[in-house]
């Protein structure tokens, strides 16, 4: 199980799939109610999430077709 | 089952450890290792299964054990083997976006954060911006190259353990089917009311991907790209959707026959099928609707066909439609071999024909060989025999492809009238050094 997940805030979300658009990475995850879309960046050993706008956020659940 | 096992010792060295009912070997050597990993890394496997923390690769009776993918992932293992990473995470993706449907879709904000994120998951995030990036190396860095003498010596010493592509006398260790089987089947995770699994994919032939090689470079035409995206790319999904193909490979044909610049954005030869009753499924009408192009119509008037002259295929959403039907009648004449029909939407049929006939003298194998196998694209050696059209059509259309390995689809009927989605995924000779 933990192979699939994600965890912040103390909360565990489960991924889904992640994409390189417009030379940013971005990922799409999900607890029981709702999908997410951040953008990431590795950073050494760390991998930080950024929050995208709306239509970012549209945009690619399209590109993944979610 | 004839299987190879990868993973890291108590050293921390990568090595790969292979049965067979003859000998067993285990393979340290960085060369040797870098060679198998380049080997493996060519096949589509046809079942992607996790479990307890291992990843098992199957086609036919071979497997390819990946153990303790959380550290393999930690070691970055998977940028050595890019097309599996790619399957492993297509599955996922395929898999969890069936539990994705029935979530919401609401933009929440956190703020920037630092996650944790373990094994697969960490490969995952890893590995996209790498196969983006196109960075087919070795873990060290170091492009994998042999010359020749090293892999006769390499295939000598391993025997036919690494040749994947042949008869390979490897097996299993300590993994068994029925114990992974029956073990999956026991440990379903609940996640809230859903269940989510450990396992992906299966051995369903239906839901296996092909994988092509074709010499060609993405292209960085970003202002030919954004214009006919920008300007057309709704009416590409519509009728990409309508008729059965992704919009990407759509996208990718309009791209490079106009560039959304033109009248003819599919750059539609209308003598090539003029006057021929074309008849095509609409996968979203469910039902089947007839055109033919003519600067005629009267002569079809008592006929229930829709008539296309060649004005109208100057209206945007008629010919990107009928550009699509095309793309469909194409692959009819091509027993639905996708870059065949591809290829034929160029040339046309007649020209199209020559081409495999060469080929088919050339190669040896006959027509229906060469058009079963979606992978097999030796006709692609030949399509300059012919004064017409773009020999090197394939490699144009898909450098507009969104990235290395995307994955191209296309829908068709079985022989029992079921619907069969082929999906290939398109890989450059280029950029994984292989010629």
């Amino acid at each position: 199980m933990d192979l699939f997940n994600i965890t912040f805030n103390n909360k565990k979300f489960t991924y889904i799939d992640s994409i390189t658009y417009d030379e940013k990475n971005y990922v799409a995850y999900m607890d029981d109610d709702n999908v997410y879309v951040s953008e990431y960046i590795l950073e050494n050993e760390d991998i930080i999430f950024f929050d995208v706008s709306d239509a970012t956020y549209n945009h690619i659940l399209k590109e993944l077709n979610l | 089952m004839q299987t190879a096992e990868i993973r890291y010792d108590e050293l921390d060295n990568l090595c790969v450890e292979i049965e067979n009912p003859e000998y067993s070997e285990i393979i340290i050597s960085d060369e040797e290792i870098a060679y198998f990993l380049k080997e493996i890394n060519k096949i589509q496997f046809k079942s992607v299964r996790i479990h307890k923390n291992n990843l098992r690769l199957v086609k036919d009776d071979r497997e390819v054990i990946i153990k303790d993918i959380d550290n393999f992932c930690k070691k970055n293992g998977f940028s050595q083997i890019p097309f599996i990473a790619k399957q492993v995470k297509s599955t996922i993706a395929k898999y969890n976006k069936e539990f994705a449907k029935k979530k919401k879709r609401k933009n929440r904000r956190f703020g920037k954060r630092s996650v944790v994120a373990a094994g697969i998951v960490a490969g995952a995030l890893m590995i996209t911006p790498l196969l983006a990036k196109n960075l087919f190396t070795n873990s060290k860095g170091v492009e994998n190259q042999t010359n020749k003498e090293n892999d006769e010596d390499m295939l000598n010493s391993i025997s036919l353990a690494t040749n994947v592509s042949n008869n390979v006398n490897y097996t299993i260790n300590d993994l068994k089917d029925d114990m992974v089987e029956n073990e999956f089947a026991q440990e379903a995770v609940e996640v809230g009311e859903t269940p989510l699994t450990e396992h992906v994919a299966d051995n369903n032939s239906e839901d296996v991907g092909h994988v092509a090689y074709l010499d060609y470079q993405l292209s960085t035409d970003s202002i030919k790209r954004e214009n006919a995206y920008n300007n057309y790319h709704d009416l590409v999904e519509r009728f990409s959707a309508k008729w059965g193909m992704s919009f990407n490979l759509v996208m990718a044909i309009l791209t490079q026959e106009s560039g959304g610049y033109e009248n003819n954005l599919m750059q539609i030869e209308f003598d090539d099928w003029d006057e021929e009753i074309i008849k095509v499924f609409n996968f979203e009408g469910n039902r089947y609707e007839y055109f033919v192009l003519t600067n005629n119509p009267l002569k079809w008037a008592d006929q229930n066909v829709v008539c296309i002259t060649e004005k109208d295929l100057d209206n945007p959403v008629t010919n990107i439609s009928i550009g699509c039907v095309l793309l469909r009648k194409s692959a009819e004449y091509m027993d639905y071999h996708v870059l065949a029909a591809l290829q034929c939407y160029n040339l046309g049929p007649g020209n199209m024909n020559k081409v495999l006939n060469r080929a088919s003298e050339e190669t040896g194998q006959t027509r229906d060989e060469m058009l079963e196998d979606q992978e097999n694209v030796s006709f692609y050696q030949f399509t300059d025999i012919v004064n017409k059209g773009d020999p090197e059509y394939l490699s144009n259309v898909f450098s507009f492809l969104n990235d290395y390995g995307d994955s191209i689809t296309f829908k068709h009927f079985g022989d029992n009238n079921e619907i069969i989605e082929e999906e290939i995924s398109i890989f450059s000779t280029q950029q994984l050094g292989y010629h």
